[in-house]
């Protein structure tokens, strides 16, 4: 018991040791601040990039891809809640008379794309899309004016003109309303009778039937929808049963990986052709692996560096308490002259540098935790006193900067501390106990 | 002046205190990780902007009313003393149409990944250049170097210069028309018809120059591969203007690397004569005219950023002067305004890492101030003294002063030198790693860099180095004045 | 040998200990000759040592003034104060109050280090060095100039302290009981070596002590109590 009440003393009588809590609460705090910044910036892009997203996407498929056939291997698979066939084309979607600016200069264009005629032309079956991913929400967005807002049932043709959902934003910004005609232009390859192929304009007149919005404003700006017949007439007229790509729903979402191998091996084994493979499988995150992969790695270099305040939070601690030591080097021969083994010694000056650490956890998880609830407000005030932007958010489109708490990283970074703080103080607390009782007592 | 005990005594405490070691590796350790980490970081910021730069012009006149003609432009630009030369550009949106057999076909473009890779897709920002001209303003030999450079690093075997741009013939280079035999023997292997004998074969197709990456993702590797290029157009006046849709055979001509990602991705360079012709300006029209979106300009070396500024005016007052009345004003945009939304993305991530530095060097500051802090409580008997031989309150302040200011510029110096060797070694280090344990602290395929970029800027370390050394005093400052308040008669009783 | 060197008038020093004002000196008048011996007897308590404080300008007096070779020193600035000391007055402590981290000679040479500035210092090195080093060699110690204190016996550290209060050549040394932590035989030389050097440089001489009979070997006694001269 003396070890402990000893080292509190101690602690509480010499100010000198709020500056080891104090390095110690600093470490902790960027360490969660930071993360927890990027975590958050990562859940979010996962959640806007998930929401505009089936689960799981088959593509890839060759030219002879039956459908049914397709289907029925799919749905042997249990965790398949519901799939939907896609065609999937891209052209320019213009407006007659109305002339768009020529491409933006590399360098001045939006970084997520969706100010260019040019788009990604999804073809689909409304229905089996709302089974299968949030179709019918992005349709009937809260944000979509009412006079935007598509007729249900949608992507029905008006007047035998087909019909196309285009992006929120894209709508405004070039100021299309319900009812608008415009033309997409794409190209199709054609084979001539001894195989020579060429490229064959497409032009397709559609008829605008309202916006949709998802999460994601780079899905909404490169992407329109048309139903898949509009698409198949004009581009596969002879091939009925063809698909490019089928979204699937699956019941159990932490599953994804399995079931997406498993479907990997039932969709080569049903569009299989002379012994090769077709097809690829990709669970959502695959297909955005190489996006979400670059903004993973930031925060792992920022952890890296996150870690050198931790050691130098270290250098901090190991001079206070060796300098503690030294100076209760006469405390040390009383103690020991009235009895307290060298191990005793040793605890209560470990005592000392983990009571230290665990108030500079839990004062730093404490102030990271409020800074991170509160980083918005942290930024702005610091943008408005230094006028230094900590976190671009208009750069990605947030309201706030995001933040997650991760209980588990915070965990981490408490036994990340801890055993800095254990290691740190085990050296001058060794190095008292091999104090010889008798020097200390001398004082010299 | 300061007394002569001051440096003396500060020396003999620092060096008879092993604890003060401490304080010099807590600076080192810091200086070292602001030194290394600042210098991949400015290696990877600097080397996007060197990338960005060499594919920008000196100046671009852009913003420019549609169906513009070059020639009134340029005889206006010309007449300004600081323009050396100009190059017309045409940028229009377009797709490209491969022409292959084989169960490759349409591959790349049924993917509906949501990113904004356009090598994977049809898209092509077709930009029309007049060869000739557009040598003297752009950096459009190097490019072609850099290309097949990054495709030889990649796939180990040579692969070709574009030979396009060293045609002697006028007429055939306007066009970027490659060798008849290359031609001749594309159209063979892909099953065309042809002349019997090369010889005899006159090539016919537009060559167009692909960004090296798309080559990659397309694999196409021989010349004069054909493919189809497709744009949809407005032809004809404001009120009442029609859409057009046009396509061209063209012939793969050779790869291109300015290493600025949007631009190798998006760009397809092609003859501004087969763009005009897709866009409704044929040369053989007499009525056509030769539309331009920009004009590329190159200016005399050496212009301060004033001088530039003011060119950039007068450019921007001819240019205007030259455009039908009532036009929206164009804009001479210099290489960073050229790129504004890609360079301020890229400038935003620097932010949060200086603000990670500074954390770690004012935990450092702290280390400095314990020890500092801790020599002061156990030398005050040692105050004491000097006060009563004769030490001036502000010779015993400057021993601690002195202290500390020492274990900073030691701290620091070391820092400065481990960290500037272990920035050169990164790379070995780095591959080492990735050898030994399959590691990889910098990914670089990620960045698509051939290393680790690592630049070491001396105006930084300085900065470092002296903000090091003012921290530590700031610091050091607290426990000196504390020292030097010290009343003598309690600091000689001191226990 | 008529003017006083040193000289305390009316001197009184308070200290506040938390709220109470603790009168230590109530009134001091005294005054030593040059080339004079004079011991401070009395009690512990009765303010020897904070009178030698305050007429060694370590420690300012409440009330009253010092002089110095007829000038006022108390008001001087801190600085001045310092610098005064360094040249004329000269201390010997009862625990002798050595710099751990020095030998015997850096300690001696610290006093010539505190007044000079650093380039100074390094033309007269050498000079000041033999300085040092003849005045160690006068106290006895001419074998012992690489020692550290804690390498040193009591009565050697003494004759460090000494020879570092001689250095600058000062008018005056103050002692505060040189001898009170020495043996009676060790305490005996170092008084000799002390008398010894006074009279041949005819220094004047404020010792502090309780003892007697080392008092009855001085010019003059004063008898201090309770903050007062006695007699």
């Amino acid at each position: 018991m003396y070890r402990l009440f000893l080292a509190i003393r101690y602690l509480l009588t010499r100010p000198i040791n709020l500056l080891g809590v104090a390095g110690i609460t600093i470490s902790v705090w960027a360490l969660v601040v930071v993360v927890s910044l990027f975590s958050g910036f990562i859940d979010i892009i996962e959640r806007h990039v998930h929401a505009a997203s089936a689960d799981i996407v088959v593509s890839d498929l060759p030219s002879w891809t039956s459908w049914p056939k397709l289907r029925s291997a799919l749905a042997d698979e249990g965790n398949v809640a519901g799939c939907s066939p896609r065609l999937l084309h891209y052209g320019l979607l213009l407006r007659p008379g109305h002339r768009p600016p020529p491409t933006p200069l590399p360098g001045r264009g939006a970084l997520h794309g969706g100010d260019q005629p040019f788009l990604f032309v999804l073809g689909i079956d409304p229905i089996a899309e709302a089974t299968v991913t949030g179709f019918a929400d992005w349709v009937a967005h809260t944000d979509i004016p009412a006079d935007l807002r598509g007729s249900t049932p949608t992507l029905a043709t008006e007047d035998g003109v087909p019909t196309v959902l285009i992006g929120l934003d894209r709508m405004r910004r070039e100021g299309l309303r319900r009812g608008d005609r415009v033309v997409l232009t794409t190209a199709n390859q054609r084979s001539d009778a001894n195989g020579n192929k060429s490229a064959e304009k497409v032009q397709i007149q559609l008829v605008v039937a309202g916006a949709f919005k998802t999460a994601h404003n780079g899905f909404d700006g490169n992407t329109v929808f048309v139903a898949d017949a509009t698409l198949r007439a004009r581009l596969f007229p002879d091939a009925p049963d063809f698909v490019q790509e089928v979204a699937v729903r699956c019941h159990d979402e932490t599953q994804l990986k399995a079931t997406a191998d498993r479907l990997q091996r039932a969709v080569v084994r049903a569009v299989e052709k002379n012994q090769a493979a077709y097809g690829s499988v990709e669970t959502w995150r695959e297909k955005n692996g190489m996006f979400l992969a670059s903004v993973e790695h930031q925060r792992g270099l920022l952890q890296i560096v996150l870690i050198v305040i931790m050691v130098v939070a270290a250098f901090l601690m190991l001079a206070t308490l060796s300098m503690m030591v030294t100076e209760k080097t006469s405390d040390i021969g009383i103690l020991t002259a009235m009895g307290g083994t060298p191990s005793g010694v040793t605890m209560v000056f470990l005592a000392c540098g983990l009571v230290i650490t665990l108030v500079g956890v839990v004062v730093g998880t404490i102030g990271g935790i409020l800074t991170g609830v509160y980083l918005e407000e942290v930024r702005q005030g610091v943008r408005w006193l230094t006028g230094i932007d900590l976190f671009p958010i208009d750069v990605y489109n947030l309201e706030r900067v995001p933040c997650a708490i991760d209980p588990w990283w915070l965990v981490q970074v408490a036994g990340m501390a801890f055993v800095t703080g254990g290691l740190v103080s085990a050296i001058p607390a060794l190095r008292a106990a091999r104090h010889d009782p008798l020097v200390s007592l001398r004082g010299i | 002046m300061i007394a002569a005990f001051s440096p003396f005594l500060a020396l003999r405490y620092l060096l008879t205190r092993r604890i003060n070691l401490l304080g010099v590796f807590g600076v080192m350790f810091a200086v070292w990780a602001i030194v290394l980490v600042d210098s991949v970081f400015t290696g990877f910021v600097g080397q996007i902007r060197d990338d960005v730069r060499s594919s920008a012009t000196d100046l671009m006149l852009t913003d420019l009313p549609h169906d513009t003609s070059y020639l009134a432009l340029r005889t206006a630009l010309v007449t300004d003393e600081d323009v050396v030369a100009t190059a017309p550009r045409l940028r229009h949106h377009g797709m490209l149409q491969p022409l292959r057999r084989g169960r490759q076909d349409n591959r790349y473009q049924t993917s509906s990944q949501v990113d904004f890779d356009h090598t994977v897709n049809g898209f092509a920002t077709m930009l029309g250049i007049e060869p000739a001209e557009e040598e003297a303003v752009s950096g459009l030999r190097q490019w072609l170097v850099r290309g097949p450079e990054e495709l030889t690093r990649l796939y180990t075997s040579d692969f070709w210069p574009s030979p396009v741009f060293d045609e002697r013939a006028p007429e055939r280079k306007a066009r970027m028309l490659l060798p008849n035999d290359a031609e001749w023997t594309a159209r063979r292997r892909a099953g065309m018809p042809t002349e019997a004998d090369s010889s005899r074969h006159r090539s016919d197709w537009p060559g167009v120059v692909l960004g090296w990456q798309r080559v990659r993702r397309m694999r196409w590797f021989e010349p004069a591969e054909a493919f189809d290029l497709l744009c949809a157009s407005f032809q004809g006046g404001e009120v009442n203007a029609t859409l057009h849709t046009h396509s061209t055979r063209v012939a793969f001509a050779g790869c291109f690397a300015t290493g600025h990602r949007t631009f190798d991705e998006t760009m397809v360079l092609m003859p501004i004569t087969t763009l005009r012709s897709m866009l409704g300006q044929d040369a053989k029209d007499p009525s056509s005219i030769d539309i331009v979106t920009d004009v590329a300009v190159r200016v005399r070396a050496g212009l301060s950023s004033a001088q530039l500024a003011n060119c950039k005016r007068r450019l921007q007052a001819l240019a205007q002067a030259v455009l039908r009345p009532g036009s929206a004003p164009c804009l001479v945009a210099d290489w960073e305004e050229q790129n504004q939304v890609f360079l301020s993305a890229v400038a935003h991530e620097q932010g949060m890492m200086q603000f990670v530095l500074f954390v770690v060097m004012l935990v450092a500051a702290f280390v400095i101030y314990a020890t500092l802090h801790m020599m002061v409580v156990q030398k005050v008997r040692d105050i004491g003294i000097l006060a009563a031989i004769g030490g001036s309150p502000r010779g015993i302040g400057a021993v601690f002063l002195l202290g500390g200011l020492t274990v900073a510029v030691v701290g620091t110096l070391l820092g400065v030198g481990t960290g500037v060797l272990s920035a050169l070694a990164l790379n070995d280090v780095n591959d080492w790693l990735h050898a030994q344990t399959g590691l990889e602290l910098f990914p670089r395929r990620l960045f698509d860099l051939r290393e680790v970029p690592c630049r070491l800027a001396p105006s930084w370390i300085a900065t470092v180095a002296i903000g090091a050394v003012v921290l530590a005093l700031v610091v050091a400052f607290i426990p000196s004045r504390k020292a030097a308040r010290m009343h003598p008669v309690e600091a000689l009783s001191h226990e | 040998m008529s003017s006083p060197v040193l000289q305390a008038v009316a001197v009184k020093k308070h200290y506040r200990l938390a709220k109470h004002e603790i009168p230590v000196l109530r009134g001091i008048d005294l005054s030593v000759q040059a080339g004079e011996t004079v011991a401070l007897l009395g009690a512990s308590g009765a303010g020897k040592s904070t009178l030698l404080h305050v007429l060694g300008l370590l420690d300012p007096p409440t009330a009253g003034e010092v002089h110095f070779d007829g000038q006022r020193v108390d008001n001087l600035t801190i600085g001045q104060r310092a610098a005064l000391r360094h040249r004329h007055v000269g201390f010997v402590f009862q625990f002798y109050h050595l710099i751990p981290e020095l030998t015997a000679l850096q300690n001696v040479l610290l006093a010539r280090m505190m007044t000079t500035s650093v380039w100074q210092f390094w033309r007269q090195r050498k000079q000041a060095k033999a300085a040092a080093t003849a005045l160690l060699e006068q106290v006895g110690l001419g074998d012992r100039l690489r020692h550290r204190p804690s390498e040193l016996s009591g009565g050697e550290r003494q004759r460090v302290a000494i020879a570092r209060a001689l250095l600058a050549e000062p008018k005056v040394v103050l002692a505060d009981e040189p001898t009170g932590n020495l043996d009676s035989t060790t305490a005996r030389g170092v008084v000799d070596l002390i008398f010894e050097i006074q009279r041949q440089r005819g220094l004047a001489f404020l010792l502090v002590t309780h003892d007697e009979r080392l008092a009855q070997r001085c010019h003059r006694i004063v008898r201090m109590q309770d903050g007062v001269v006695v007699s």
